[in-house]
């Protein structure tokens, strides 16, 4: 299975050593300099520490954050305290608890310290703040900001109150800060490539469809959400240590607005741009500052002194971004992934090389163990008495369903029968006002959707849902990472299904480029990565036409026989229910109109008025 | 009425569409058919400036179509039913409507008219468009893009994951529109219906325009157009011809 990799080895070589080259350059103009270039530029360096945290959070999540620098603070408090000599605690900070006084730590364990610190504290505030949804955490994380800007600022005899500190020890070189954004950057791309950072990702593409796939969405953010507390405070505490001086507002409005823009300006998405941005913005901010305090424009005149230059030219770069480059410089591509790249490179995209076919049989059961005979299981999905109204209008009025595994369900019926929302029931995304779901004999009713996916109930949807960012094979990866599968043995099986589909040829094709067909076969592929015992299908046949329903049929048929699982199949395509299901309910006005054989179906009368029509039989008759 | 003119498409440097010639007469009811990914949907979305050509041009009634925005094209009457049901979930079904009318002078009366054409619409007329089922949204689309009295008709894949009665009731409209003259290009993968329904059916496969022709020709080269509708597949079919 070393065959199916989610990225090549050039592309991945790239992607890792860009950003680290830029910083090994950032730091070399920074030792050419005079000393006040080095300090500059390690103030930089400690920004992009800052920046690279947010972009743990923001770029993976697509959720903006406006509370990180409340981290940073807190983490330039917890490095400044635990290092100011003895002499100047009893001067500032006389409340301050004798534990931290004495502690005298040095700058790597100082910083260590401040990183745990921030960790825990980004643990604990997120614990509420990520369970408030996606269009609240922009708000809520923004009141944290302000809380922490408060309570910092008036706990006088612990900060030393809103005149801020002075006196800290200034331990922070210009390589020791180089070296540290280079970790931080090594973090980063680690995270955005690791089982957790690809659930992340799947939420930011597509919510509900990860949800469907066994993500939990408050889980997975609030991972980021602490590391991304853990790079700020690393990065606060650096560069406190540099400039040696600390108030309530050195991490506050001004610098939330700059190293926001330094991400965006990047590409929110990539780690390469949060590197490069911080770099870009820094440099323009330097250059409006110098000019804002009289300095010659480029050598040739001076406007004179123009306070607040810098500052509008920060707003302005964040508004130039967002209307013509709304991914930033790198478009949301790790470096890697850069066509201009590639071609400075002599080499072709890495991105449009197919995968090599895999041709390994398929993997079985939840073990990994391969299953060449159907697996026996016991238990059943049953349903029982499910109603669903919405408003006035009840849409299911006590439908009985019962899958086996192995076994092939067709559900139809007329548009508006309530098939999708029987399906919204059984996959918990919908909770109805009757009724219970048993899954293998366990009353499942209310569980959430990602629960479910991991106790092997997986769904499709009647649109694709696609993850368009990801690329084919990662997209399917994360179905099996969803259920809690190491990055490896994903990618393995994403490759062994996308295989089995036919789709192998699309692997690195990010799957927005797919035609709208092939999107939806993606989605079975992406459910069918997380080995389900029961899987539901909202129409996957539809806009394909006879000759590709029928290579759908053979394949879901292969799914049955090489997976043993229950399939439930939603398809108004009469050919693909007909030939794969040897049973069939149909639902009709909330109700089950009639459950048996295609057969027994096709010559039902009232099937025939409700949802065939009566034109359909003529054909068969002439 | 409408002509393309070596229309080329694009994307990203990778040309998908290499030079489509086909027009469209006053009243003509054109079906377009082919495997999935040849090319009907770029298509389409040229005609509506939804995307530029690279190459050649689209006209409609004289104009040139190339780079002029999607809203002056509509206003022009082209009209677009879009696949996958884009309706506005957050507003009602009347809502939606009305929007749809904005550009007609006498709106009200028309939705009146247009609902009795549908009515499990009429029946819903004031609930959210994000309670609708699949079909009932696609049925919505439709009603709305009629409500602008469009000149050219353009319909991706009006039976999407509608049930066979549903269908016939949308394909009886659509005859009934046909009576009335308006001109329709009409996308679908069922390719025996598109076949049956249109006077003349465009094949498009790989980009481009493999066959042409009305019904009785097309008829006998039956297995000719599976062909290249089958892509990788060529299997008989295995209903008995159930659905045609």
């Amino acid at each position: 299975m070393s065959a199916v990799r989610l990225r090549s080895r050039p592309s991945l070589a790239v992607s890792v050593l860009a950003p680290l080259v830029l910083i090994a350059l950032t730091v070399a103009v920074g030792t050419s300099g005079t000393p006040s270039l080095r300090g500059t530029v390690t103030t930089i360096l400690c920004e992009m520490i800052v920046v690279l945290g947010l972009q743990v959070f923001i770029g993976n999540s697509g959720v903006y954050s406006f509370g990180q620098l409340g981290f940073a603070s807190a983490g330039a408090y917890a490095a400044a305290l635990l290092t100011l000599p003895a002499a100047f605690v009893a001067l500032q900070t006389p409340g301050l608890p004798d534990l931290i006084a004495n502690a005298q730590l040095g700058a790597v364990g100082s910083t260590a310290v401040a990183a745990v610190a921030c960790g825990v504290l980004a643990a604990v505030v997120g614990l509420p703040l990520m369970r408030t949804s996606t269009l609240a955490i922009p708000i809520s994380t923004f009141a944290f900001l302000v809380v922490a800007y408060n309570v910092i600022g008036n706990w006088d005899r612990v900060t030393g109150g809103s005149g801020g500190l002075v006196s800290i020890p200034r331990t922070t070189g210009l390589v020791s800060a180089g070296l540290w954004a280079a970790a931080a950057a090594a973090v980063a791309l680690a995270y955005k490539w690791s089982t957790c950072g690809y659930r992340l990702q799947a939420t930011r593409e597509d919510e509900v469809a990860a949800r469907s796939l066994g993500i939990g969405v408050t889980g997975e953010r609030l991972i980021a959400f602490a590391l991304s507390g853990t790079l700020c405070g690393v990065g606060g505490a650096l560069a406190v240590h540099q400039s040696g001086v600390l108030a309530p507002t050195t991490f506050y409005f001004v610098a939330s607005v700059t190293t926001l823009t330094m991400m965006v300006a990047g590409g929110a998405r990539s780690v390469f741009g949060a590197v490069l941005g911080t770099i870009a913005v820094a440099s323009v901010n330097e250059l409006l500052r110098g000019v804002e305090g009289g300095d010659k424009v480029l050598g040739l005149f001076s406007i004179g002194n123009t306070p607040g230059l810098a500052a509008i030219g920060v707003g302005l770069i964040l508004l130039a971004t967002m209307v013509a480059l709304p991914d930033g410089l790198t478009s949301g591509h790790e470096a890697g992934e850069l066509p201009w790249i590639g071609r400075l490179l002599g080499r072709r995209r890495v991105a449009d090389r197919a995968a090599p076919p895999v041709t390994a049989p398929m993997g079985g059961g939840k073990d990994g163990a391969p299953a060449k005979a159907p697996v026996e299981r016991a238990g059943a999905l049953r349903a029982h008495g499910i109603a669903v109204a919405f408003g006035g209008l009840r849409v299911l009025r006590g439908v009985d369903l019962t899958l086996r595994p192995g076994e092939a369900l067709g559900l139809i019926g007329p548009n508006g029968a309530g098939k999708t929302t029987l399906v919204n029931v059984l996959s918990g995304f919908l909770e109805p006002n009757a009724g219970t779901v048993e899954l293998d004999g366990v009353d499942v009713s209310g569980r959430s959707p990602f629960r479910l996916a991991r106790a092997g109930l997986t769904r499709t949807f009647q649109g694709a849902l696609p993850f368009p960012q990801l690329s084919c094979l990662e997209s399917v990866a994360v179905g099996a990472m969803g259920i809690g599968d190491r990055r490896g043995r994903a990618v393995a099986r994403a490759g062994e299904v996308l295989d089995r589909l036919g789709l192998n040829g699309r692997a690195t094709q990010p799957a927005a480029s797919l035609p709208p067909a092939e999107q939806r076969l993606l989605g079975v592929a992406r459910a069918l990565a997380t080995r389900p015992h029961y899987l539901l299908l909202d129409e996957p046949a539809a806009g394909l036409n006879e000759a590709e329903g029928e290579e759908l049929v053979a394949i879901l048929r292969g799914v049955l026989e090489g997976f043993g699982c229950g399939i439930l199949l939603i398809e108004h395509e009469m050919s693909v229910v007909m030939s794969l299901c040897p049973r069939v309910q149909v639902l009709d006005d909330g109700v089950t109109l009639r459950i048996g054989t295609p057969g027994e179906i096709r010559a039902d009368p009232s099937v025939i008025e409700a949802y065939l029509g009566h034109s359909y039989l003529e054909p068969a008759n002439a | 009425m409408l002509e393309l003119r070596g229309t080329k498409i694009a994307y990203r440097g990778v040309e998908v569409v290499h030079g489509v010639d086909f027009r469209i007469a006053p009243g003509e009811v054109v079906g377009m058919i082919g495997p999935n990914g040849a090319g009907k949907s770029s298509v389409l979305r040229a005609i509506c400036g939804l995307l530029r050509p690279s190459d050649g041009e689209v006209l409609f009634e004289g104009r040139t179509l190339n780079g002029m925005a999607p809203e002056r094209i509509a206003r022009l009457g082209v009209a677009l039913v879009p696949e996958g049901r884009q309706v506005f979930r957050t507003l009602t079904v009347a809502e939606n409507l009305r929007l749809g009318a904005w550009s007609v002078e006498e709106g009200e009366a028309a939705i009146g008219r247009t609902l009795e054409r549908f009515p499990i619409l009429r029946e819903r007329a004031g609930e959210h468009a994000d309670r609708l089922s699949g079909g009932e949204r696609q049925q919505l689309a439709i009603a709305r893009a009629l409500l602008g009295r469009p000149r050219l008709l353009i319909l991706d894949e009006p039976s999407l994951g509608l049930g066979p009665k549903t269908i016939d009731a949308i394909y009886e409209l659509l005859g009934e529109l046909r009576e009335e003259g308006t001109t329709m290009l009409l996308v679908e993968q069922n390719a025996a219906r598109t076949i049956d329904f249109c006077d003349r059916c465009l094949v498009l496969s790989g980009g481009t325009v493999r066959a042409q022709g009305k019904p009785g020709e097309l008829r006998g080269d039956f297995d000719l157009i599976r062909a290249y509708l089958g892509g990788r597949a060529k299997r008989e079919t295995s209903n008995g011809g159930v659905r045609r």
